[in-house]
């Protein structure tokens, strides 16, 4: 005998429900911390009520994008990137500045990040180029080339708004789906090296010469802040380290150790390539921004500017304690001590007014949240639904541990919101998309 | 459309789908264990970081506990006085410019320290004291100026005042402002920055229970340092107010006996039954109202020049050769040796030559004494008779017999700072320095070698007294706090007790009333009460000698002794023994004692 369900049971038979247990948890959480944190400020109401339409709508799209075949997505990926690159430039001509950055498009009475939705439609775009068999992926240079021309495509428009933090998510995201579609991890390893060049030399420049001191003792940081703006001593130390790898090479193969002559050279030619980027770094990234990101090395630099943040959140956090000051009454939340608490820092909100238990358990939570991304990826049968829940699960891990290292003192401050979490309509909304997306992976996992 | 995996392409997933997870996870953990450093280690810190970070203290000061003597006279109290506090909250620096000129010429002070001042108390949001003691006229002109003077105001406050000026001034010593390096030692005690602190005497070793507990108001403040509301105040809890054994009207009569010498010196009065201290004096005195904030800075510095050192406590940290005083111990040493026959002779014709080298040592009087026995030795002092005595003793018992009486070590007394001898013969061995027999002769007369305080002599013939007790002199009986029992905080405590022989404290006796009712000390009879006691004339190298007087009575049963030293006074019964006089009068309650019938003073040793 044929039994016919209702569409209502037969979508929550399919559903992944502690996934969705698990968003509700943080949503609620956010929810809580953010009326606390608002609570101070003049209209508590309004933050609230908006917060709440956000993840109403959220909720929505979650619900109907899980009913949606994500196959859909997979038609015409150059339709998809086209959107997005349009939504990033539209935001550049009619978008609203808001503290100097213009991210936000308002539509009557909402505004919204197009950025937000643009990192969700990227997993997509990304999930649908990746989509071929794995022999074409595993050492395609042409491939490479082409994802990172989508990614530098999106991150080159977010600069440009200018907003640093939204473009960190997407290296993260494009090492992680190609390192599941099957790509060398050598080619991996050698992009993020270069990545540590170009980003390591003027961080590190700009940490030492805020140590005058220190520089004084060792004459060598003379050099090396000197080579962070190009000139001369940066090809003196190109020389340096390229001498130094084909010494190493050398110097191994005596010992019976063949390796090709191919890789010093190749690891000569990143380093240079990193150096000039390091350069260019140091160009486009203001003297004031670099100070911000490395001031998280030691926040006593600069106590009562760029550090002052860091120094507030680390003492909100820890004065909270196992079970926190309680809802409302935490000072350094409640008498203004802590910048940003309703949106990146409310992690620190959590952390002094709920404690550790609770702290821990939305760390636990996220987690958990990537753990089934990650299983729904090896469980899906099909391989575009696999790559977009990796993307999807690299987001999430990403998010998390930038925004909760960067408010623990671990990370620089970056501007990276916590998803369901932190105060904001569109980073919410696009998180419970993100959701979705996974959902609907999932409803169709046997299918494909 | 869609590329099925095959079983190992499965497995290969489930690999990859491994290692990403795994490489997330550490990320996390690391955030946890940092998450649990921060809450769960460094909590405590953290949490006292944010408690500082919101919270302001304006510290309300405790009245400092009073001073009292043994019959309820004040030596140290408070009197109201007006302190100016400025307050940065809501201010900004154009608004205090103005007030700033006008504030520094009410109270006369250069405007470019006050702006360096106030400036700083601006940036750090705080409450800030201006100044500590403004004079009445001060207060009012800030106060008629208010509306000129934002975010200045005056409160009334506590501070300590000695209403009888120089009266047992080291005995009380005085207060002043806590340095930085008391303040690392302090802090933990609940000392603040500005905190006003003993600095020497009493009001320096019993500061803890005359500084009481400072209060305030605890006050929230936001991150731009407005107040949010007063968390709670703590009332200022007074310290305790010190009851001493002294008494005043004989301090008072010790330090104008002294001052009229016209010379430096120190007179102590005990009980010799117990060690209570009923006046301890040292001329020159000083007026600690000098050091409060209204004092005046002139004689504040001209005090700090005086060459007789009028800070200095000469009763308990000056030492004087003991002169012929030491001659209590030579003879008791003698007696209790069995080496004494009191009624043997020695004949005095004014010297006596010591060994092969034929060194000559002089009697004081100049054509001898004659045939003299122990009692008439003691009484006209005669140096000649203890010279042979020193000889026969010799320095080792006659130094067990010092060390005994206290000499040589502190006497325990509760007052900073206190000084002492080394015993000379001792000292000499472990130094190993040559000892001669012309140091004995000069040890047996208390010259050279040894030096005593004061107050050691007083312990000296308050063992005589009692008959072997050496107790442990003290200056505070209780501590009272307004709505608690008395505590107790000076309790009689003896130190060491000497068994003598009934016959050789008898003997010393006798001889000691003889100095008064015939001897050297004539000057310090008092009709009706016998007195023993014992002068004493301390060579000095440059001037004349440092007169001496020891004295206790009555004889029968004694209750008040006595040490007087004026120095380069000259002879002890002519200068130092009538201050004694006094003294034991108005302890042994005679109510005018310079009234009394007095034979004139001895010029005698």
């Amino acid at each position: 005998m044929i039994r016919y369900e209702s569409a209502m049971g037969y979508w929550s038979r399919r559903i992944d429900w502690p996934l969705m247990l698990a968003v509700g948890a943080l949503l609620t959480i956010g929810l809580v911390s953010v009326f606390s944190a608002v609570s101070p400020m003049g209209t508590p109401g309004r933050y609230m009520i908006k917060q709440i339409v956000a993840i109403t709508i959220g909720l929505v799209g979650l619900v109907a994008l899980s009913g949606l075949n994500y196959q859909l997505f997979r038609s015409h990926p150059g339709v998809l990137y086209a959107t997005t690159l349009v939504g990033l430039i539209a935001v550049l001509i009619i978008g609203k500045r808001i503290h100097g950055a213009k991210s936000w498009i308002a539509l009557g009475p909402l505004s919204f990040e197009p950025v937000e939705l643009a990192r969700i439609g990227f997993i997509l775009v990304l999930a649908a180029v990746l989509d071929r068999p794995e022999r074409e992926v595993v050492s395609s240079i042409r491939l490479l080339i082409l994802v990172f021309a989508l990614a530098l495509g999106h991150m080159g428009l977010i600069l440009l708004e200018p907003y640093l933090g939204g473009t960190l998510v997407y290296p993260a995201i494009v090492l992680g789906m190609l390192y599941f579609a099957g790509t060398r991890p050598i080619y991996l390893l050698a992009i993020i090296f270069y990545g540590a060049v170009a980003v390591g030399i003027p961080m590190m420049s700009t940490y030492f010469s805020l140590q005058p001191q220190l520089m004084d003792l060792h004459p060598f940081l003379h050099f090396f802040v000197a080579s962070a703006s190009g000139g001369r001593s940066a090809l003196e130390l190109l020389f340096v380290s390229t001498t130094i790898i084909f010494a190493l090479w050398w110097f191994v193969y005596k010992f019976q150790i063949r390796i090709p002559w191919q890789y010093p050279v190749f690891l000569s030619l990143i380093v240079a390539f990193g150096i000039y980027s390091a350069h260019l770094a140091q160009h486009f990234i203001k003297d004031y921004q670099r100070k911000r990101l490395v001031v998280f090395l030691s926040p006593g630099f600069d106590p009562l500017g760029a550090g002052y943040q860091l120094l507030q959140s680390q003492i909100a956090i820890g004065s909270g304690r196992f079970f926190g000051k309680g809802l409302f009454s935490g000072s350094q939340t409640q008498l203004g001590f802590l910048p940003e608490k309703h949106t990146d820092f409310i992690f620190s909100v959590i952390g002094e007014e709920l404690g550790f238990i609770w702290a821990s358990a939305v760390l636990m939570a996220f987690g958990f949240l990537v753990w089934r991304a990650f299983v729904i990826a090896t469980e899906t049968q099909d391989r575009f639904g696999t790559l977009i829940a990796v993307g999807v699960g690299c987001l999430f891990a990403f998010e998390c541990v930038m925004n909760i290292g960067m408010v623990l003192g671990l990370l620089p401050v970056t501007g990276v919101a916590l998803p369901f979490v932190s105060y904001g309509g569109s980073h919410v909304v696009s998180s419970l998309l993100a959701v979705g997306l996974l959902q609907s992976v999932n409803f169709r996992r046997y299918i494909y | 459309m869609a590329f099925l995996p095959s079983a190992s392409e499965q497995s290969i997933r489930a690999g990859r789908a491994r290692w990403l997870m795994t490489f997330c996870a550490c990320f996390m953990a690391i955030c946890f264990l940092r998450l649990a450093y921060l809450q769960l280690i460094k909590g405590h810190a953290m949490m006292q970081a944010s408690e500082n970070n919101h919270t302001q203290v304006l510290v309300e000061r405790a009245p400092r506990g009073r001073i009292l003597d043994r019959n309820g006279d004040v030596l140290a109290d408070d009197q109201p006085v007006f302190v100016a506090l400025f307050s940065s909250l809501g201010l900004t620096s154009g608004d205090y410019q103005e007030a700033l000129v006008h504030l520094a010429t009410i109270l006369a002070v250069p405007s470019v320290e006050l702006e360096h001042r106030l400036a700083a108390a601006v940036r750090a949001k705080s409450m800030l004291r201006i100044s500590d003691r403004l004079t009445r006229p001060q207060a009012f002109r800030i106060l008629q100026d208010r509306v000129h003077l934002p975010g200045v105001s005056i409160t009334v406050e506590e501070q300590r005042y000695y209403p009888q000026t120089t009266l047992a001034s080291h005995v009380l010593g005085y207060v002043g402002q806590i340095t930085d390096e008391e303040l690392d030692q302090l802090s933990d005690q609940g000392y603040h920055s500005g905190d006003w602190i003993g600095k020497s005497g009493l009001e320096r070793l019993y500061d803890p229970a005359l500084h009481g507990q400072d209060g305030g108001f605890l006050i929230e403040v936001d991150a731009r340092g407005r107040q949010v509301r007063v968390i709670r105040h703590i009332s200022p809890q007074a310290g305790k107010d010190l009851v001493l054994t002294l008494d005043a009207k004989l301090e008072k009569m010790a330090e104008d006996r002294l001052h009229d010498t016209g010379h430096p010196g120190a007179a102590v009065v005990m009980n010799p039954q117990s060690g209570e201290l009923l006046a301890l004096a040292s001329s020159p005195g000083f007026n600690p109202n000098l050091f409060l904030p209204l004092g005046d800075s002139k004689e504040r510095s001209q005090l700090l020049s005086d060459p007789d050192l009028p800070l200095y406590n000469r009763a308990i940290q000056a030492l004087y050769p003991p002169g012929s005083v030491f001659k209590i111990v030579t003879s008791m040493a003698a007696l209790e040796a069995h080496l004494l026959d009191p009624d043997e002779r020695v004949y005095c014709n004014g010297s006596y030559t010591l060994g092969k080298e034929r060194r000559i040592f002089k009697c004081w009087k100049p054509h001898g004494h004659g045939s003299v026995d122990f009692l008439h030795a003691i009484s006209q002092s005669c140096d000649v008779y203890y010279y042979q005595l020193g000889t026969k003793v010799g320095p080792e018992a006659i130094e067990k017999m010092a060390k005994l009486f206290g000499l040589g070590s502190y006497s325990g007394v509760d007052l900073p700072h206190e000084k002492k001898w080394p015993l000379p013969y001792a000292w000499r061995q472990a130094h190993a320095q040559h000892w001669q027999g012309g140091d004995t002769l000069n040890y047996a007369i208390g010259q050279g070698a040894l030096q005593i305080t004061p107050l050691q002599a007083v312990g000296l013939i308050s063992t005589v007294a009692n008959g072997g007790s050496l107790w442990q002199p003290f200056l505070v009986s209780q501590a009272r706090h307004f709505g608690e029992p008395p505590e107790r905080l000076g309790n009689p405590k003896m130190i060491n007790h000497i068994v003598f022989s009934q016959h050789s404290l008898d003997l010393v006796r006798e001889g000691l009333t003889e100095v008064v009712s015939g001897g050297t000390g004539l000057a310090s009879q008092i009709p009706g009460v016998a007195l023993a006691g014992k002068t004493g004339t301390a060579q000095v190298p440059k001037g004349k000698d440092h007169a001496w007087f020891v004295v206790y009575g009555p004889v029968e049963a004694p209750r008040v002794a006595c040490a007087v030293v004026v120095e380069h006074g000259g002879h002890g019964g002519s200068a130092a023994a009538p201050i004694a006089h006094d003294l034991m009068a108005l302890a042994l309650g005679f109510q005018k004692p310079d009234q009394l019938a007095v034979p004139r003073g001895v010029e005698s040793d």
